[in-house]
C-alpha cells in the first residue's frame, strides 16, 4: 500500500505540473492581448506607448519560460493576480463564490449517487420487471433532453405553477434543491444505465454463481459480490463527474441567477478577465486531479489487486 | 439420498432450445460415491447444476430429482437456497474463477456459514480454520488472504473445505481436480476419499478422467451426448465393460490416449434403449456389430 501511495502521489504531482502548463498556455493561445483587454476594460485610451510601458511593467516582454515560472511560483501561493474588473484578488473573488457552487455540486452529487444507485440496483435485480421497464423508458426520455431546457421546465412547473420552491436566488436550502436537481438530472440517466449494465455483467460471473451454489442469501450476493464488483468502475466515473459538476454548474447558475463561480467565470470570459480565467482553470483542474487521486485510493481499498500492482490502470 | 428420475434438460441458446441431457436416471445411495464419466459436452456438469437448481430461469427440466424424497424441481427458490451449501454442497471446476477477487478467503467461509446458521463471525472463522487444517492447509493466515494470492491447488482445497464446512449430506464434485497438476490431483483425491470415509457423506463426482472416477466411485455412470451409456457397480464396469464406448474409454485410460483421440475414434451412434445386463448394471443397446 505504501508503494502504491507513493506512486499515485508522484503521478498526481506530474499531472498538476502538466495542468499548470496548459492553464498558462491556453490563455496565451487565445487571440486576446491581456494588456489591451485591461486598457479597454478600464476605459483607458489605447496608445502604443501606453501598451508598451504596461507590457514592460507587467513583464510580458520577457521570455515565455520566465513568465511561466514567475506565474507558477505565484500560483503555488494561490496568487493569480487581480481581476481587471473588480481590482480584487482573483483568489478572493473565486473563493467568495466557490462555496455556492460547491453546495450546488455537492447536493447534485448526493442526488446522483442515491437516485442512480437505488434505481440502478433495483432495475438490475428485478430485470424485466415493471420498475426496470419504467426506469429504462424514463431514462431514455430524460437523457434525450438538454439540461438547461429541463431547468426551465422545472422552474416553470415546480416554482411558478406549484409555487413549491423558490424560483431563483440563493439563501436557504430550498434554494438549492431545484438547481442541484437539474444539475443532477443530466448525469442520473447515465449512471442508472452504467450501474444496471455493469451489474448484469457482474451477475453472470462464475464467482457469483458459486456464491449462489453455497446458498448465500440473495441480498448478500447483491451487496458483497455484485455491487462491490462494480464499485471501482463506478468510483472512477464519479470522480470525473465531480469535476464536471463544479465546472459545469455555469449554465444552471445563469438560469437560476445564482452567483456562483460558474456564472462569475462566464461573465469574466466576456470581460476578457484574463487572470480570473487562469485561476479558474487551475482551480478546477486541481480539483479534478485531487478527485481522481481520491478515486484511485478508494479503488485500491476495494480491490486488493490494484494495491499490489501499484501502477494500476 | 438422491434420486434422478428420467431427467431431461434443455438449455436456452440463441437458436432456441437445445437438449443437453436425455432421460437420465440414477441413484446415489446414502454413504456411497457415484462417479459420472464422459467427455465434455456429455451433460455431466448440467446434471450437477440441475441438482443444485442453478440457472433455473434459463433451463427447462423434465423428469424429477428427489433429495431425501423431496422433489428439488418443485421447491421454491427460498427452500432451495437453504439446501444449497448446507445439505447439498458443490465443488466446482476452475477454482480460480470461483472465488470473488475482492473478498478474503475467510469471508467466503463466514458468508456461507452465516447463510445457514446463526453463527458469529469469530466462531465461523474458527471453524473455517479447522476445516482448512483438515485439507492440509494448517496455516490460519490463509483466511486473511485474497484469492489471487493463492495457487489453484490451494484454492481447490479451500473450495473443498468450504463445501465440507457445514457437513453436507451430499457432496457434488464437478471436475474437482481438472485444473491441477498430477501430484496435487492425487493428493486432493485422496483427501476427498478420506473425508468421504470419515464422514460417510454421499458423493457425486464428475470427471472426464476415468482414472479419477475409478479411484473414487462405488458406482459408475458413463455418459455421452446427454445420455447414459452404461450404469453399474464400479467393480463390474471397470473389469468387464459391456458397451463399446465404455470399452473405448477404458482402453484410452490404460493406453494414455487423449480424450480427443477417443472421441474421434469412437464413432458409434447413441441409440437404442437401456437394458439391464445384470442386476443393477444397465447398458445401452447397440445396433450393430454381429
Amino acid at each position: 500500500m505504501g508503494r502504491f501511495l507513493a506512486k499515485r502521489l508522484g503521478s498526481m504531482l506530474l499531472a498538476f505540473f502538466g495542468m499548470t502548463i496548459i492553464a498558462f498556455g491556453l490563455i496565451r493561445v487565445i487571440p486576446v492581448d491581456p494588456v489591451e483587454a485591461y486598457f479597454t476594460m478600464n476605459q483607458i485610451p489605447i496608445s502604443e506607448e501606453g501598451l508598451a510601458s504596461m507590457r514592460e511593467e507587467e513583464g510580458y516582454n520577457r521570455p515565455l519560460l520566465v513568465q511561466y515560472s514567475t506565474w507558477l511560483v505565484d500560483a503555488m501561493t494561490l496568487d493569480f493576480g487581480e481581476s481587471f474588473v473588480s481590482k480584487k484578488s482573483v483568489t478572493a473573488e473565486l473563493l467568495q463564490r466557490f462555496h455556492v457552487t460547491l453546495t450546488l455540486a455537492a447536493t447534485a452529487f448526493i442526488m446522483i449517487v442515491t437516485v442512480s444507485l437505488t434505481v440502478g440496483i433495483w432495475s438490475a435485480t428485478k430485470r424485466g420487471g415493471f420498475i426496470d421497464w419504467l426506469s429504462r423508458s424514463f431514462i431514455f426520455t430524460l437523457a434525450s433532453m438538454p439540461s438547461f431546457w429541463l431547468a426551465f421546465v422545472f422552474v416553470y412547473i415546480v416554482a411558478l405553477k406549484w409555487g413549491l420552491l423558490p424560483l431563483m436566488g440563493w439563501g436557504s436550502f430550498a434554494h438549492v434543491i431545484l438547481p442541484a436537481g437539474t444539475l443532477a438530472l443530466g448525469f442520473i440517466p447515465y449512471y442508472i444505465r452504467l450501474i444496471r449494465s455493469s451489474m448484469l455483467e457482474e451477475v453472470n460471473k462464475p464467482h457469483v454463481v458459486f456464491a449462489r451454489a453455497r446458498g448465500v442469501k440473495e441480498s448478500v450476493i447483491i451487496r458483497r459480490h455484485v455491487v462491490k464488483g462494480i464499485l471501482p468502475q463506478l468510483v472512477t466515473s464519479l470522480a470525473m463527474t465531480c469535476g464536471g459538476l463544479l465546472g459545469g454548474a455555469a449554465i444552471i447558475e445563469i438560469v437560476f441567477t445564482i452567483s456562483g463561480v460558474g456564472r462569475f467565470v462566464v461573465e469574466s470570459m466576456f470581460a476578457r478577465d484574463y487572470f480570473v480565467l487562469q485561476g479558474f482553470i487551475v482551480m478546477i483542474g486541481g480539483l479534478y486531479i485531487v478527485f481522481n487521486f481520491v478515486a484511485d485510493l478508494l479503488c485500491a481499498l476495494v480491490d486488493p489487486r490494484v494495491r499490489i500492482k501499484g501502477d494500476g490502470a | 439420498m438422491l434420486e434422478i428420475q428420467q431427467l431431461s434438460i434443455w438449455i436456452q441458446t440463441e437458436n432456441g432450445e437445445k437438449q443437453v441431457v436425455r432421460d437420465a436416471s440414477m441413484m446415489i445411495p446414502a454413504g456411497q460415491t457415484v462417479g459420472i464419466v464422459g467427455e465434455s459436452g456429455s451433460g455431466k456438469t448440467m446434471l450437477c447444476h440441475a441438482v443444485m437448481q442453478l440457472f433455473r430461469d434459463s433451463r427447462r427440466y423434465n423428469g424429477d430429482i428427489l433429495f431425501e424424497g423431496r422433489s428439488l424441481l418443485a421447491m421454491d427458490e427460498q427452500e432451495m437456497r437453504q439446501l444449497r451449501g448446507n445439505d447439498i454442497a458443490l465443488i466446482m471446476q476452475n477454482p480460480i474463477a470461483m472465488f470473488n477477487p475482492l473478498v478474503t478467503v475467510g469471508d467466503h467461509f463466514v458468508e456461507t456459514m452465516q447463510a445457514h446458521t446463526p453463527v458469529k463471525k469469530q466462531q465461523a472463522l474458527k471453524i473455517a480454520a479447522q476445516q482448512l487444517a483438515r485439507f492440509q492447509l494448517p496455516d490460519p493466515s490463509i483466511l486473511k488472504k485474497y484469492p489471487h494470492e493463492l495457487s489453484g491447488g490451494m484454492l481447490q482445497r479451500i473450495m473443498i473445505a468450504l463445501a465440507a464446512s457445514l457437513s453436507p449430506k451430499l457432496l457434488l464434485a464437478d471436475e474437482p481436480t481438472t485444473a491441477l497438476d498430477t501430484l496435487t490431483q492425487l493428493e486432493i483425491l485422496e483427501e476427498l476419499a478420506l473425508y468421504q470415509q470419515q464422514t460417510n457423506t454421499s458423493m457425486l463426482i464428475v470427471s472426464h478422467d476415468l482414472g479419477v472416477i475409478a479411484k473414487m466411485a462405488d458406482t459408475i455412470v458413463v455418459m455421452r451426448r446427454g445420455q447414459i451409456m452404461e450404469y453399474g457397480p464400479a467393480d463390474c464396469i471397470l473389469v468387464e465393460p459391456v458397451h463399446s464406448y465404455t470399452q473405448a474409454l477404458l482402453a484410452a485410460k490404460d493406453n494414455k490416449y487423449s480424450l480427443e483421440q477417443l472421441v474421434d475414434a469412437w464413432t458409434g451412434e447413441v441409440s437404442g434403449e437401456l437394458y439391464e445386463y445384470r442386476q443393477g448394471h444397465w447398458v445401452r443397446q447397440e445396433e450393430t456389430s454381429c
